[in-house]
């Protein structure tokens, strides 16, 4: 279902995830039940959604003075999968709602976020369609248009992706870069995946951690910002580089002696996986 | 890190008082007259402090203990008006001098590592947390703040008596600590370091420094904090930001970026840097770019006469690109950029967007590939001058 889709955002986006295949059942604006968008039915609340339909995710297009409640009311309503796409939704909220999903066994994506889209399954969020095309590799991204960037990097040379996620520049997103590399390690349809991270906070150096512990799949990252000028607020409106930690190097360093492949560019991708899955005998294989 | 908005000591200072938190007497003075008249109401000694939202203070001979109140007048009239960290001191802060039995450390902070807020303590106070965090990790306490309730585990007073805090004083620190969280919390802020916390000869816990940061995208709800938001900003950041955006000015660099993500930015800066390219600013342009913001920003970026050429770079997501387009090139039409540009449009309606930059004569790349465009862009600007017949094809 759709929280926000009567706002321009919401129905754009509704009407091209319908497009790519996805199965989009209803809406949901608090006041404006009844009402049709793209051919389907808003209600006042989520449970109508639920009851109704068997919605079972959530994109969120709410502005973000009211979003950290549109997703609570999603959670006690029995929502699994939320793709929070509003940005600027203050910290202290954004952990209430981490908090809450954990109670509930959720999965929040974002917030800040451009969502998820699932080749095979369908899309939640912004993802542009032409950036991707069906395959096996999974992205998993802080940076929106960076991951965009990437995927259609991928797709321009023939690598296919399975499912790309954009966890969000805010920094302590609802699913940190950890749970998501371990969804894709147990995911049949991802053989390899690509890391996109930036400069500011911890989150590369705890998935590099998980990554030389558990995960057998080969990993490719790039890391935006070693071009930054330390003491410059960049990044997502503030990732400042303190000392040396949270530095782009810091990060590249600790991904690499993981055994991550770091490129130093984004169009060095498609190659570099291509030759790392060669080492493996694997193929990148658009199945 | 998250956007936020500093607080200087004072206002920092007043949140601590409102919420029942010790501090040192004092009042803000904004002459060397005033200075002096608050100290003699401080008992005729006084701390005479610039308030400018930054550190190296102490260093910067911005901070004076001060005998007497000539000493406060004279000093008041060193200090104001002097330049720290991009910031003219107005206003001084002047308290009561403490008499100190002992420092701590004490912070609310959101820690990545955690992925949450933490409380900070140290018995080492007065001195820079990181470098005690480095030297004496045992002596430096990190203890999870919880996201709703903003408190702290039963076993804090034993906590912090097993990282150093003198026997007998862990109740109250305990109690000072719980209060800075829930302030913490009640205000939005991301950061609420106490460094030093004062133990002072009569035993009380005093409050001697205060350094908060207020969540920027909380400041709808704490609309007390928008002015100092938007202080420490020039006139053109001020106006990317009223525009949605984030504009941060590089230092000796000639070519201007415009693109719609703070990562996108940061890996063009790395792009650049092979091409041999260097960026004069980033511009992000924030999420949801219309046709007005567009020309906003643009507009900022093309009266820019100082640039070499510039690189505009947007993905089309949940932004429009023909809308985006009809911003340029209003921009361009109001006043054309001195300088080659180059516009690099992926995504939502991309076909319209196209048509409208090649009516205006604004060279665009069509390649995902952003490299390509910088490459473009490089080529233009270091190779030898090319025409205006040049910079009407569209690649």
């Amino acid at each position: 279902m759709v929280q926000g889709i009567t706002g321009a955002v919401g129905a754009r986006q509704t009407r091209l995830s319908l497009d790519y295949g996805t199965n989009v059942v209803a809406g949901v604006t608090p006041g404006k039940g009844g009402e049709v968008v793209e051919g389907l039915p808003v209600y006042d609340e989520v449970g109508e959604a639920v009851e109704n339909h068997g919605a079972n995710a959530s994109v969120v297009f709410v502005p973000a003075q009211y979003a950290p409640k549109a997703v609570h009311d999603a959670l006690d309503a029995g929502i699994t999968l939320i793709a929070l796409i509003t940005e600027h939704i203050p910290v202290r909220d954004a952990l209430g709602l981490k908090s809450h999903a954990a109670d509930c066994g959720a999965v929040i994506i974002g917030p800040n976020c451009p969502g998820l889209l699932s080749t095979r399954i369908g899309r939640m969020g912004i993802i542009p369609c032409q950036a991707v095309s069906p395959g096996r590799v999974g992205v998993v991204s802080r940076s929106g248009t960076l991951a965009f960037e990437v995927a259609a990097d991928l797709t321009a040379a023939g690598i296919g992706q399975s499912t790309i996620v954009g966890i969000g520049g805010d920094p302590v997103p609802c699913t940190p870069f950890v749970d998501v590399l371990a969804a894709f390690e147990e995911d049949s349809e991802t053989d390899a995946v690509v890391l996109v991270g930036e400069i500011g906070g911890a989150a590369e150096e705890k998935a590099a951690h998980y990554i030389e512990r558990t995960m057998s799949k080969p990993v490719l990252a790039y890391v935006a910002g070693l071009s930054a000028p330390p003491g410059k607020k960049m990044g997502h409106a503030g990732a400042i580089v303190r000392g040396s930690s949270g530095t782009a190097a810091s990060k590249i360093a600790a991904l690499r002696s993981a055994g991550v492949t770091v490129a130093e560019q984004p169009s060095d991708l498609p190659r570099l996986l291509l030759e790392r899955l060669a080492a493996t005998g694997r193929s990148a294989g658009a199945g | 890190m998250k956007a936020a908005v500093r607080l200087s000591e004072a206002a920092g200072k007043a949140i601590l008082d409102g919420h029942g938190l010790r501090i040192p007497g004092g009042q803000v003075a904004r002459s060397p007259e005033e200075a002096s008249a608050i100290t003699v109401s401080c008992g005729g000694t006084s701390v005479i402090k610039a308030m400018v939202p930054a550190g190296g203070r102490g260093k910067a001979g911005l901070v004076k203990l001060v005998n007497s109140p000539s000493e406060a007048f004279a000093a008041a009239r060193d200090i104001l008006g002097r330049s720290h960290a991009g910031c003219c001191v107005t206003e001084l802060l002047v308290e009561r001098q403490l008499a100190v039995a002992a420092e701590f450390y004490l912070s609310i902070v959101l820690d990545p590592w955690q992925e949450g807020l933490v409380m900070m303590f140290s018995p080492e106070g007065g001195v820079d947390i990181e470098t005690v965090a480095r030297s004496a990790p045992e002596r430096v306490l990190r203890v999870p703040v919880h996201p709703e309730r903003g408190l702290l585990p039963r076993s804090l007073p034993d906590l912090l008596e097993r990282s150093g805090a003198p026997h007998g004083l862990a109740t109250k620190l305990t109690q000072f600590a719980r209060k800075l969280a829930a302030l913490g919390a009640a205000e939005d802020l991301l950061l609420a370091e106490v460094n030093p916390l004062v133990l002072t000869v009569a035993g009380g816990l005093v409050a001697a420094d205060c350094k908060m940061e207020v969540d920027d995208a909380a400041v709808y709800r704490h609309p007390e904090h928008r002015a100092e938001a938007d202080a420490s900003l020039g006139p053109d950041e001020r106006q990317v930001r009223s525009l949605g955006g984030t504009l941060v000015s590089l230092e000796s660099g000639d070519i201007g970026i415009i693109c719609n993500g703070a990562g996108m930015g940061m890996a063009m800066l790395d792009m650049f840097r092979a091409a041999g390219l260097k960026a004069a600013n980033f511009l992000d342009t924030g999420g949801g770019l219309t046709q007005d913001r567009a020309h906003g920003v643009c507009s900022v970026m093309f009266r820019n006469r100082g640039l070499r050429g510039a690189l505009v770079n947007i993905w089309g997501g949940f932004t429009r690109l023909d809308e985006v387009a009809r911003g340029i090139a209003q921009a361009f039409r109001e006043e054309a950029p001195p300088y080659p540009l180059v516009v690099k449009l992926i995504g939502l309606n991309q076909g319209a967007a196209v048509a409208l930059m090649s009516e205006i004569g604004v060279q665009t790349v069509q390649e995902v590939e952003t490299e390509k465009a910088v490459a473009l862009l490089a080529s233009i600007v270091t190779g030898p001058k090319s025409g205006i017949e040049g910079l009407r094809a569209s690649v």
